[in-house]
Formats: C-alpha cells, structure tokens, sequence
C-alpha cells in the first residue's frame, strides 16, 4: 500500500500540496479558451462564406462579367460607333441636329432666363407667406370651430367666431417684403453656352394680395416651361432624328461599310471593325451596355461579399410558392446578350483598346486575360440562357426555372443540392443531354414541339420503332381502348333506348285506353292527359336522338379500326406472302439474318428487334407457330390468289423510283441506299416474296383478303363491306397509289428481281411440326409478339410492356436495378467496354455514379437484358423481354428524354399548356401527319425537306425552277389555298372520282402521286383543321363573294388570260398536260382556291412562296391608284383601257367563274 | 466474398452514425478508468478502514488522497472550475463537429414510399432492434415503460449514500454489475448492432458484407408452439403461459437465489416491496436476452401467442 505513507500526520513542511486545492488550471483554461475562439471563428467563417459558395460565385461574376462588359463597350465604340460616324447620312443628321441646336440657342435661352426668374420669385414669395399661410390656416380652423360651437352659425354672423376672424382679418392686411433674383440673358460666352446677368429685385405687399400672386406665378412658369419646348423643338427633333437613326442602324456594320467613301473604307477595314459584323453582343445601345454594368457593379466584392450575399430568386405564389433561386449563382440567365462560355473566353482573351470617352483624351487599354485566370471562372454559371425564344413563351417570372429544369429551386448551400443530386430527391436536374425531358409534362400530347428538336426526336422514334406496341403510352395505340369505351356507349344507348321505348309504349296504352273510354277521358283529362301525351312526346324525341349517337358511334368505332396501326405485317398472310425457308432465320435475328457469302444481311436496317432467343431450337418453334397460324389458302377462296405475269422490271424501276415509293420506303443498303427509312427496305425482296402477294398488296394495301369478324373473333368469307361486325381494313398506313394492273405488273417484277445471288436457304422441315407450334406459341405469347403483328388468334393480346405514360414519376427504388444495384451506386458501369449497336458505347464510356432514373433508362434502353446480368433464371419464362433495339447514342439519349419526361407533374393545371382551338388542332393534326409520313413527300413546316428531295430521281430538282414541275406541293399556308371542303373531298380522294381510270385530280402532269390513304372521316376532319390552324385561319371558313365578270371587265380578264400565257404553265380539264406544264389544273380552281388568297398569290406569287415557278404578271406593286396592273411584256393590251377596277381582281373573278368554253 | 471496406466506410461515415462509433471507444476507455480508479480506491478504503484512527477521522475515500490534507473540499471552485473547462472543451468540440458533419436530415419525405433500410435517430435504434424480438406493445410500450420506471425506482429501491463522489467497485457490486447489464448490453449492444449490423430489410449482415437490397436469406420463424406441434388455439394459449410464466419464475426464482447468496446486505435491508421490486426487474431484464438468443439462433417468433398478446 504505497499510496500511505505514514499513519500519522508528518511535519508541516513536508506534507505535499493537495493537487485538488493547489493545482493551476490557468494554462488548460486558456488553450480551452483559444480553442473555443477558433471554434467560434471557424463557425464564423462557415456561415458567411463556406456554406454561401454563391457569394464567391457572385464575387467572381463581377469581376468577370464587368471586364466583359468593358471590353464590349470598347469596342462597340471602337468599331461600331466609329465605323457609323463616317457614314454621310450620318454625319449630315449630326450636323442638322447641332445647326438647329445653335440656331434656336437664342431664342430658348432668353425663354430660360425667364423661367428661372420666375421659379426664383415663386420660391422665394412661398417662403415669405409660409408664415403668415400657417397662421391663417389656423385661425380659420380656430373660427370655424368656435362657429359651430355657437349653435352651428356662420363664421360671419357668429359673435364667438369675430375676435378670430378679425385677427384673421389682421394678417391678411399686414405688409410682408420679398427678394428674389432677376435672371436676364445677355449672349453667348466664348466656349458658346449661354451668358446671364443677375440682379436682386424687391416687392412689397399685403398678405392678401400676394397669396393671388403666388397662383399667378405658378400660372406664368407653366407658360413659360411650353415656350421653352417650343423654343427648343427644332433642336430637340433634329437630336432625335440623329439619335434614331443611330438606333436604327446601331450594329449595321454591313451598312456603314458599303456607305462610306473608299478612303474611309480602308481606314476602317484597317481597324478590324469587320471581324465584328456578325458580333450581336457589339450592337447593343450604350444605354443597355451602361445599365448592364452599373447592375453588376453594385455586387459587393471582397470581405463585404459576406456581409451582404444577393439571393435572386423567383417567387410564385400561384404555384403554391414554389421558389427558384438558381439565379443566385446563374446569374446571367436573363441577360438580354447571348453569352456563351466560347464568348466569354473569347472577349476575356482579347486585348482591346477603347478610344476615349472624351476627344482629346489618350485611349485606354483593357488588357486581356491570361488563360489560367479565364479558367479559374466558373464561366458556364455566366452565360445567357441559350434559347431565349423559348423564355418569351415561357417566362421565367411565371414559371421558374425548377418547373421545367426540375432540381431543387430553394437549395444554395451547393451546387449538389441545388440541383436534387442527393439519393432520396425525387426532382433531380434533368442532365444536359436530357433537358427537354422537361417539356413533355405538359406537352405529352404534343408530337412536334417547335423549339424542342430533341424531344420531337424522342417521341419520334418512339413511335417509330412502336415502342407503343408493348408499352401502353396515353395517345398512342389507343383505339381499341376507344373502341371498348364507345362498345360501352353503346350498351348503355340500347339499354335507355329500351328502357324510352317500354315507357312510351305503356303510355301509348294509357292514351289509347282513354281514346276509347270518352267518360274516363274527360275525368281524367284534367289530371293525366296533358302529362301523359307531353311525355310521349318528349321520349320519340329523346328516342330518336339515341337513335342518331348510336349511329354516329358505330360510325366512329369503324372510323378506329380504320386509324388502327399496327408496326409490323399481318402474320395471317404469312403463307401466301413469304417463302417458307426465310421466316426461321429472319425470327431467330432480323438484322443478322440470311447472310450472303460476304457477310451482308438480308436486311440488316430493319426496325424489327433482336428477341435474344435461348437457342435456334426457339427460333424454329416460333416460325412453326407463326407457320401453322397463318390462314390456309384451301381455307378461303380469296387467298388463292391468281398466278403472277411478269411485267418490264426496267418499267417498274422508273415507277418504283418517281411515283413516290421512296418517300417512305428504302432501297439498297450501305452508300447504295436511297430512299426512307420510314417503312421497310425493299432491297433483296425477290429472296422473300411471292410476287402474286406483293401485287395484291400494291393495289390494295389497305383491304384484307378477307374480313376480320369481331363478333365471332375470326376471319370469315366474306361479307358485307359496311357491316360493323367486319374490320376489313389492313392495319397498315401504307396507301393505295391507284396504279393500274400494268404498272402493278411492272413494279412487282422489278420488285422481285431484287435478289443476291450468293444467299442459300435452307430448306424449313420443321414448319409443320404441331409440338413445335405449340412451344412456339407460348414463346410468341411471352415476348409480346401480338404487339406489333395480327396473329390469328391473338387478335386481341394487350401490349407486355408496363405502361410509360407516368414512368419518369416512378421513384429510383421502384425502378429494378436487380444485381447492379451496388454497382450503379458505387459507379462502376457495367456496359463500359461491352460491344454495343451503332454508336451506343460512347455513353458508357466513364464510370461514374448511376443510381438515377434517367441512367436506368438509358442502360434499358441501350441493353434491355442488362438487369438480368448475373441472375440465375433456369426458367426462361421469368426473363426481361424487352427486345434489342438497333439505337444511335442520340436516339438512346431522346428516348430516354421521352420517358424521364413522362410524369405525373407536380406544376398546378394554371401551369400547364392548355392549348386553344387552334393548338388543339395542331397537336392532334400532327399525330396523323406524323403516322401518314406526310413529310415524305411535302413540306409541312417552311424549313422542312421531305426525303423524296434526296432520293436520286428527284435531288436535282428541288430548286426553284423545277419544283412545281416535278414535286408535291408545299403544305405551308395550304390551309389559306384551299378552301376547307375542297381539301377534305381531296383528302378522301385524291383523284376526284377518277380511281384507277384517272388517277389524277389537279396536278396531272406530276410523276410523284398523291395516294389514296382511306383516312378515317375523322382524321380528315383533324386534318382539314390543321392546316388550316397551321395558316393561322379560323376553322370556319365563309367564303368571299365573287361577282361575276361581265362586258368589258369580262373582255379585259379574257385579254390578260391570254397575254399572260396562262395555259403554258397551267391545264384545264380535257386538255393534255405537255413537257411544259408545271402547274395545277385551273379547272378546278373554283372549288378549290380560297379568292382571298388567289388575289395575294397572282399578284406576287413569289411573296408567298419563293420557290415557285409563277411569275409576277402584275408589277412589283401597286399602281399609284392602290391597284395592280398589268405589265405587258411588250405592247399594251388595248381591251385594258378604261378598265378601272384592280386587274388582279378581275383575273381572280375569271377564274372563280369557271373556266368552261374559255 | 471479399471484404467489403467500402460498405463499412459509408455506415462509420455516414454523420448519423458518428456518435455511435464514437461511443464504441469511449465506453471502453471510460469502462477501463472507471474500473482502475474504483480498484484503487477499493483498496485505499480497505486500507483506511483496518486502521481504526484513520476510518474514524478521514472521509475522503478516493485519490488523489494523503492523510493529512482537508476532508471535505468546497465544490467551488475545486470542482466548478474543472467542470467549466469541460463545458470549453465540449463546447469547442460540438462546434467544431457541427461545422464538419451536418445533421443527417434529408429530402421532404415522400409518403408513397419508404426508406430501406428505415431506421430510428441513433439513440433509438436499440428500442427499433427490439421490435425484431418482440410484439411492437411490449417492444415499444411495455420495455420502454418498464425501463423509465426502473430507473426512477433506483433510489428507492438502494437508498445506500455508498460510492457517492467516488470510484468504488465493491461497495457497489450489484448496483453496477446490473447497470452495465442494462445499459452495455441492451441498449449499448443493440444500437451498435441496429446502426452497423442491421442493413437494407432489416436484413442481418455482419461487417465486410455489401448491402444489398436484392439479398435473399431463408429466414422462417416460427412460434414455439409450433414447433411442439400443438395447433389448437386454446392449447397453445395455455402451453405458451405455462412455458412463459415457467421461465419468468425459473429466472426470479434464480435471482433471488442469487442475492441471498451474493448480496446478504442487500437482502436484509430492503422490505418485502423493495425487495419484490428488485427481483422483478432484474427478473425482466434478463428475460430479454432470453428471447433474442430464442429468435436469432431457433428462429423462434413467439412463445405464447394470445388472441390479445404476443410473447
């Protein structure tokens, strides 16, 4: 026991000190001290700047952004002002501006002089009375007051009240004395500014009298300030003149340049000035370059950008206050230039030497950056928001920036957060590539966004590989889903019927029993039979008025199944249409299927994907189900179709190439390809087809052999073609081309002739093996093939996929990552390296932290088994289905936009677009010109160009010369040409009634034909609306009445018509078109032509439409009496004398009359 | 599979994990010292007290100790200053932790969906890893109840003034040994195993093993009955209370066993419902581990199953 050392109590002196007692915490005390100062500072220093990374962000923005600026307004004044002050016109509006100025200089400084005696003497009389107004205002309060108080008298006549007003009285007598200075103009001084005199003037008045004065002064300086702007209004206009047209022609620098003398030229070529034509940033006023600057200078910088941090941020109590404060660090969003990082780099790498802002100074240089400064900005944080048209629409002050961009608006701490890059943040940024992911929450239904290339890509290859045949996607594919809703209609149409019907009949038997029964009748009549008959009556009406929906739904449920698609062919037909020894490889990998000996597919850019089969074992069953199923022709008489006589191939390939097969189909592969990629690549047919088929599928596209019975759920015989049990439409959008049997003939052979010659087919055995067929339809029933293909039996499979219309909703932990959920957290990319189709690979290039929707997208999209990786599935029915798709990196990163984008949004309905009729019209017409490809052959939007323009039978026709003669008209302003009637009659038939005798209708001389689409009467309502919503007309359309031409008028257009050479370019009905004839057949103008637009169109037909081939006949413009004229080529016309009225009108009213006999 | 340092490094860094790792050396380090002064401590009383002058006169019974300094000192300053420079030093390092790691707080919850794992703040996970042994009443309701009222039992249950302001191990024998049972076991214990152990599924994965959510184990429980065979309702009521109400008074009885025979002082001190009280907490609180060796290593759910209660 060491620690006693003794029992008893020791000497005093050699006791230690109690540690307890005596021991100095001082030392610990004061680093406890220091450490909790640190602390304090570094909580400090926290708060201000490390969790306010925007206040450097801010800091750094000033610096940059302002020598931006300076450098910009340097040389806007270097180049641009400088460059416009040699320019005549110029210099001659400056001198006008400074002659006024010096010529009324006079006159407007003797009117300031006055004025400023005059507000001297207003000012100084105010003070003198602001006594004595005080006291006044008081005491007549004071007098009042007492007044009332006596019994509610009058000041005047109120004894209470005297004593005050006499004071009263007293002030407004007493004599006040005021000084004020007398200003006179006496001339110019030597630097020309206006000379003065001064002198103290003196007056002195009664109260009363100067209050009147002090009104009359303020009288005269009004007067006075007029005179002033009179005086000075030649200066002042002139100035304005001067200022205007600098404004007009600020940044004009093309202008300037070719205004000057040839000596200024080269002085300003010499200064560089033409570098900067296109520079937009060099053509802002000095006004909005100042203002930017002076904003971005209050931002404070230094220690005192922690002390005062700027959050921008956008509130909209609308959207139940949603906050955006992006623009705490993107700071230039809005700003009216276009900055990009390219243009920061590039002003902040510049020297710039800025003449000075006053003459006679020496002229300042603003040196340019060193590249590690420049690189040490967050310069992508300063630049403008690329599309600005876009925020016109969309405007930042009403909508944020987070509504579209997604990421979490409130959130500044850093750049993570702010953008939802956090796990749980269901709103994470929409990344660069997949930006207008953002548009389709509210334009889902919008095909065609006309500032959103890539999301328009998205859903256009969405619905052109039929990713909608297994994934259900609101508005695509939906009109089976119509149908069940209108079958439901319906029901409930005939059971009301029913129910109208029993009810009138009973009553019927009341009303008839009464008939009978006159004593009964007339007790009753008072109560019942008014009733009764009023009734009856009410329910024929309402009866009838079921009677008519009825028919008017039945009617549309065949309009669905006419607008019915499906992406491939009808399996039925397989039999009669394919040779039996393609279809198993073609099952097994389309792309890779029946190579030739040097390694080409058959077709190996075919939309159909890859089903990664287990083995070719599947590949066989499934052709043995696809085989078996397909209809028999000992079944039906009408699939026995008649032998095959071959045609001329060379024929059928100039048909093949100009009729317009090409706008949607392709032909030949690798650089020999031509053609579109919309429909199949007929390349290799011949290996394929029977050429029997292909010829009935020529003519008739769009009918089927036999009719589809939806009653009994099967193909029948045949049957009445308007009977609502039978679908006999063909789920194709491919059209008929009216072609006559010999031209079919023609197309067929060259069709057929397209063979390798190098392919071997093996010879199929086991198409007909009923175990094989069996296996093979559980296979086709697993992978959805129903989807896309008729198959007998399986007419009515719903799609396999999930549905996608609310999938980018869905939250990241309901999205199956399966095994690679760890990877894709820990960033390790699984298809890094993995031989992709096309370009794909480039995406999965990095590794990098994965776990969001929008990589789950992409990973699917790109590999759709890539979630089965590492899985152990001995059941090869428990797989991922989705096929492999054949997708460019671009067309994986749009879908993927489509998808992500594809929410339920969060943004209140007063957010959402909410189109009026118009857009309406045009967001459904797109849907049908979209899925008829009707850009294969027109131009729908002005910069459109259909893929018929580059195929090889068209691409040197294009230009303005010969486009009319060659190529289908354009659809731009369509809907103002034609009249509404006439293009729904067109669009049910092209030919007018003609058919397979006269194919042709208005532009006969065309090769290129309009086909007959057999469009639904409500897609060519929806249609008709479009275009004519697209030309901006109302939907309604009340034609313009047309007097007829008679006498004189009648002679003169007749004159015109044959002067003009009408019919060299245009035709009439019973005349042939000639090598000549590049225009429609005037025939039918009547019918055809809106008036209003025909007198735009004759009058300057290039105005509208640049590329055509009719020429201006009437002058560049109106005759000095408002009205077109005639130009003659040579000699005048003698029947136009006397002719008053405009001349374009009368050929319109020629026209509109019919052209018969003329 | 290989050792997985990166799946540890996320749990220990993961800021609301922070306290609990550090808890994991503290509590040994402060374990360690309080033990060593309490040994030495126990040694200097027994000392003091073999020699008749010194246990007489001399009240101060710990270290730092010579005969002949004051027995009593004045809390202030001696004691208020030390404690102030503790509130210093902790005040620098909580502010110092707070500009460093921020409070785990995450996104606006989203109602449709719940976070896997899904866990309690740190000092509740120890109360969430009970809800695995037992019904959520007795987890969440009757262990938390039976835990406050025990604590607030404590001074009346062992008024003794011993060891007050001073390390000591044998004056405090029991009073510790039960302590350290409830708190380093059942509370210290099962908030290291919720925070570190438990992962994705409440699923268990021992250090080094990958959280994975797509992880399947076999994982039947059943209840004890069941595993008897005995499917009739009211059989099992009663096989179950029998069983239960056994076990409970196998472990009072032992208990009781236990203190008369290891704390004679104790036993002859306490009244009928002091002593009665003790026995029944105690009794409880080993009850506890009794049921997690059941489910962990029998897999067993329940032990009496009731229409009303489950044990």
């Amino acid at each position: 026991m060491s620690q006693i050392e003794t029992a008893t109590p020791p000497a005093d002196s050699a006791i230690p000190k109690d540690p307890i007692v005596h021991k100095s915490y001082s030392v610990h005390i004061a680093i406890a001290s220091l450490a909790l100062v640190v602390a304090t500072v570094l909580a400090v220093v926290d708060e201000g700047w490390w969790r306010r990374p925007y206040k450097g962000i801010q800091g750094q923005y000033r610096e940059t952004y302002s020598a931006y600026l300076g450098k910009v307004e340097a040389k806007r004044r270097a180049f641009v002002d400088g460059v416009l002050e040699h320019v005549a016109e110029f210099e001659a509006l400056k001198k006008r501006a400074n002659d006024a100025a010096a010529e009324c200089a006079d006159a407007a400084a003797t009117v300031q002089a006055k004025l400023t005696t005059a507000t001297d003497k207003s000012r100084k009389l105010g003070a003198a009375l602001k006594v004595s107004k005080s006291e006044i205002a008081a005491l007549t309060y004071e007098s009042e007051h007492k007044a009332h108080a006596d019994g509610f008298k009058k000041v005047d006549e109120s004894p209470a009240a005297k004593p005050v007003v006499e004071e009263i009285e007293a002030i407004r007598n007493r004599e006040i004395e005021f000084t004020w200075t007398v200003t006179t103009y006496a001339g110019k001084d030597e630097e020309g500014g206006a000379k003065t005199s001064t002198a103290e003037e003196t007056e002195k008045g009664r109260v009363a009298d100067l209050l009147v004065k002090a009104l009359d002064l303020e009288a005269e300086k009004a007067t006075l300030q007029n005179d002033l702007g009179k005086a000075n209004k030649p200066a002042s206009e002139a100035a304005k003149a001067r200022d205007q047209w600098l404004a007009d022609n600020l940044g004009n620098l093309a202008y300037a340049m070719t205004n000057v003398d040839d000596t200024t030229r080269s002085v300003i070529a010499a200064s560089g000035a033409a570098a900067y034509i296109d520079d937009d940033v060099v053509t802002l006023r000095p006004k909005t370059l100042g203002d930017l600057k002076a904003k971005v200078e209050e931002i404070p910088t230094g220690v005192f950008s922690a002390l005062r941090g700027d959050i921008r941020q956008i509130h909209i109590a609308e959207a139940r206050n949603w906050v955006d404060r992006c623009e705490t660090c993107h700071l230039n969003t809005r700003e009216p230039l276009p900055i990009t990082v390219d243009s920061l780099k590039r002003v902040l790498g510049e020297t710039v030497t800025a003449p000075p802002a006053t003459p006679g100074e020496e002229p300042t240089t603003l040196p340019a950056w060193d590249a590690s400064k420049i690189e040490s900005m967050p310069l992508a944080l300063f630049t403008s928001h690329p599309n600005v048209d876009l925020l016109k629409t969309h405007d930042p002050e009403r909508f944020g920036c987070s509504m579209c961009h997604n990421g979490n608006g409130v959130a500044i701490t850093s750049a993570e957060l702010a953008h939802g890059e956090n796990h749980h943040w269901l709103q994470p940024l929409y990344p660069k590539e997949n930006v207008e992911a953002g548009c389709v929450q509210c334009h889902q239904q919008d095909l065609v966004l006309p500032m959103g290339d890539r999301i328009t890509a998205g859903k256009d290859t969405f619905r052109r590989v039929a990713c909608w045949g297994c994934h259900r996607y609101e508005g695509f594919n939906t009109e089976l889903e119509s149908v069940t809703a209108f079958d439901g209609r319906l029901k409930v149409i005939d059971e009301e019927s029913k129910a109208k019907a029993l009810r009138r009949e009973n009553l019927q038997a009341v009303l008839n029993a009464l008939d009978q029964d006159v004593e009964a009748q007339k007790k009753a009549y008072d109560r019942d039979f008014p009733a009764n008959l009023r009734e009856r009556e009410a329910l024929t009406q309402e009866i009838s008025a079921l009677a008519v929906e009825r028919a008017q739904v039945t009617k549309r449920i065949a309009g669905l199944y006419v607008e019915r698609q499906r992406a491939g062919p009808n399996l039925k037909d397989v039999k009669i249409k394919l040779l039996p020894e393609f279809v198993t490889e073609w099952i097994r990998n389309p792309r890779e299927a029946h190579k030739d000996v040097a390694g080409n597919a058959f077709r190996p850019d075919t939309k159909m994907p890859e089903f990664r089969w287990q083995d070719d074992e599947e590949a066989k069953d499934v052709a043995a189900f696809v085989h078996q199923r397909a209809i028999d022709p000992s079944e039906f008489e009408a699939y026995r179709l008649p032998a095959f006589v071959a045609g001329d191939a060379k024929k059928g390939e100039e048909l093949f190439n100009t009729r317009g097969c090409l706008a949607c189909h392709a032909m030949g592969t690798g650089t020999a390809k031509i053609g579109n990629d919309y429909a199949a690549n007929l390349s290799n047919l011949g290996e394929k087809n029977r050429p029997e088929y292909v010829a009935r599928w020529i003519t008739h596209p769009r009918e089927r052999l036999v009719p589809y019975d939806l009653k009994q759920k099967k193909d029948v015989a045949g049957g009445a073609k308007d009977d609502p049990n039978l679908v006999w439409t063909q789920h194709t959008i491919m059209p008929d081309f009216r072609l006559s049997e010999s031209e079919v003939r023609d197309i067929t052979t060259y069709l057929m002739s397209q063979k390798r010659a190098d392919v071997k087919y093996e010879k199929p055995t086991w198409l007909d093996d009923k175990e094989r067929a069996k296996r093979g339809e559980k296979l086709v029933v697993y992978q959805g093939c129903a989807g896309c293909h008729e198959i007998r039996g399986l007419e009515d499979e719903k799609g396999i996929g999930t549905e996608l219309t609310k999938e980018g909703s869905k939250s990241i932990d309901l999205l199956d990552f399966g095994h690679l959920t760890v990877a894709a957290k820990r960033g390790k990319e699984p298809l890094k390296g993995v031989d992709l189709l096309e370009d794909a690979e480039k995406l999965f290039e990095e590794e990098h932290h994965w776990f969001r929707p929008r990589n789950f997208f992409l990973h699917k999209i790109a590999k759709p088994d890539l979630y089965d990786e590492s899985k152990y599935l001995p059941d090869r029915f428990n797989r991922l289905r989705m096929p492999q798709f054949k997708f460019t990196a671009q067309e994986i990163l749009d879908v993927t936009s489509f998808v992500l984008g594809s929410v339920d949004s969060q943004i209140p309905a007063s957010f959402r677009y909410d189109p009026d009729a118009d857009g309406k019209a045009i967001r459904e017409g797109w849907w049908i010109v979209k899925k008829y490809n009707c850009g294969g052959c027109h131009q729908v939007t002005p910069d459109e160009v259909p893929s018929i323009w580059n195929t090889p039978a068209y691409a040197d026709k294009t230009d303005s010369k010969n486009r009319d003669a060659n190529l289908p008209p354009t659809l731009v302003g369509v809907g103002f040409r034609l009249k509404p009637d006439w293009m729904a009659k067109f669009l049910r038939d092209p030919s007018m009634g003609g058919g397979r005798a006269r194919p042709e209708s208005t532009r006969a001389h065309l090769k290129i034909r309009m086909p007959t689409f057999d469009f639904s009467e409500e897609e060519i309502e929806k249609l008709v609306l479009f275009f004519s919503a697209m030309a901006k007309q109302q939907p309604v359309y009340q034609p313009e009445v047309v007097k007829p031409l008679e006498g004189k008028e009648l002679a003169a257009a007749s004159a015109i018509w044959k002067a003009a050479n009408c019919m060299l370019c245009h035709v009439v009905d019973g005349q042939a078109f000639t090598s000549e004839t590049k225009a429609p057949n005037l025939s039918y103008a009547p019918a055809r032509l809106r008036p209003e637009w025909m007198k735009r169109w004759i009058s300057n037909p290039p105005a509208m439409q640049p590329a055509t081939a009719m020429t201006k006949f009437f002058g560049e413009e109106p005759g000095p009496d408002g009205k077109w004229h005639y130009m003659p080529g040579s000699k005048p016309l003698p029947e136009l004398e006397g002719i008053t009225a405009d001349q374009v009108d009368l050929m319109v009213r020629y026209l509109v009359q019919g052209l018969a006999g003329k | 599979m290989h050792f997985d340092w990166y799946q540890i490094w996320q749990n220990v860094s993961l800021p609301d994990n922070v306290p609990i790792v550090l808890m994991m050396i503290l509590i040994p380090y402060y374990l360690w010292y309080g033990f060593r002064e309490a040994v030495r401590n126990d040694r200097l009383i027994a000392q003091l007290e073999s020699d008749p002058a010194l246990a007489k006169t001399h009240h101060r019974k710990s270290f730092p100790f010579h005969p002949a300094w004051d027995k009593v000192l004045h809390s202030w300053p001696y004691l208020l200053r030390v404690e102030f420079l503790a509130a210093l030093i902790v005040t620098a390092f909580l502010m110092i932790w707070s500009v460093y790691l921020d409070a785990p707080l995450e996104e606006p919850a989203n109602p449709m969906l719940t976070m896997n794992p899904a866990k309690a703040p740190w000092y509740f996970l120890g109360l969430q890893e009970l809800l695995v042994y037992f019904d959520p009443w007795i987890a969440g309701v009757m262990l938390p109840n039976f835990i406050v009222v025990g604590l607030m039992a404590i001074p009346y249950l062992d008024p003794s003034p011993l060891g007050n302001g001073y390390y000591t191990w044998k004056q405090r024998k029991f009073a510790i040994a039960g302590y350290m049972f409830g708190f380093l076991v059942l509370w210290v214990l099962l908030a290291i195993i919720g925070t570190l152990i438990r992962g994705p599924g409440w699923m268990w994965f021992w250090p080094g093993e990958t959280w994975d959510h797509h992880r399947v184990v076999h994982e039947v429980n059943v209840n004890l009955h069941e595993m008897f065979g005995i499917t009739d309702p009211t059989m099992y009521g009663i096989f179950g209370g029998v069983v239960t109400i056994g076990v409970m008074a196998v472990i009072g009885g032992a208990v009781d066993i236990a203190i008369r025979k290891l704390h004679p002082d104790m036993f002859r001190r306490q009244n009928l419902v002091q002593y009665l009280h003790t026995v029944g907490l105690v009794a409880l609180m080993l009850l506890v581990p009794v049921k997690v060796f059941m489910k962990l290593a029998l897999n067993i759910k329940y032990v009496w199953v009731t229409p009303w209660f489950n044990v």
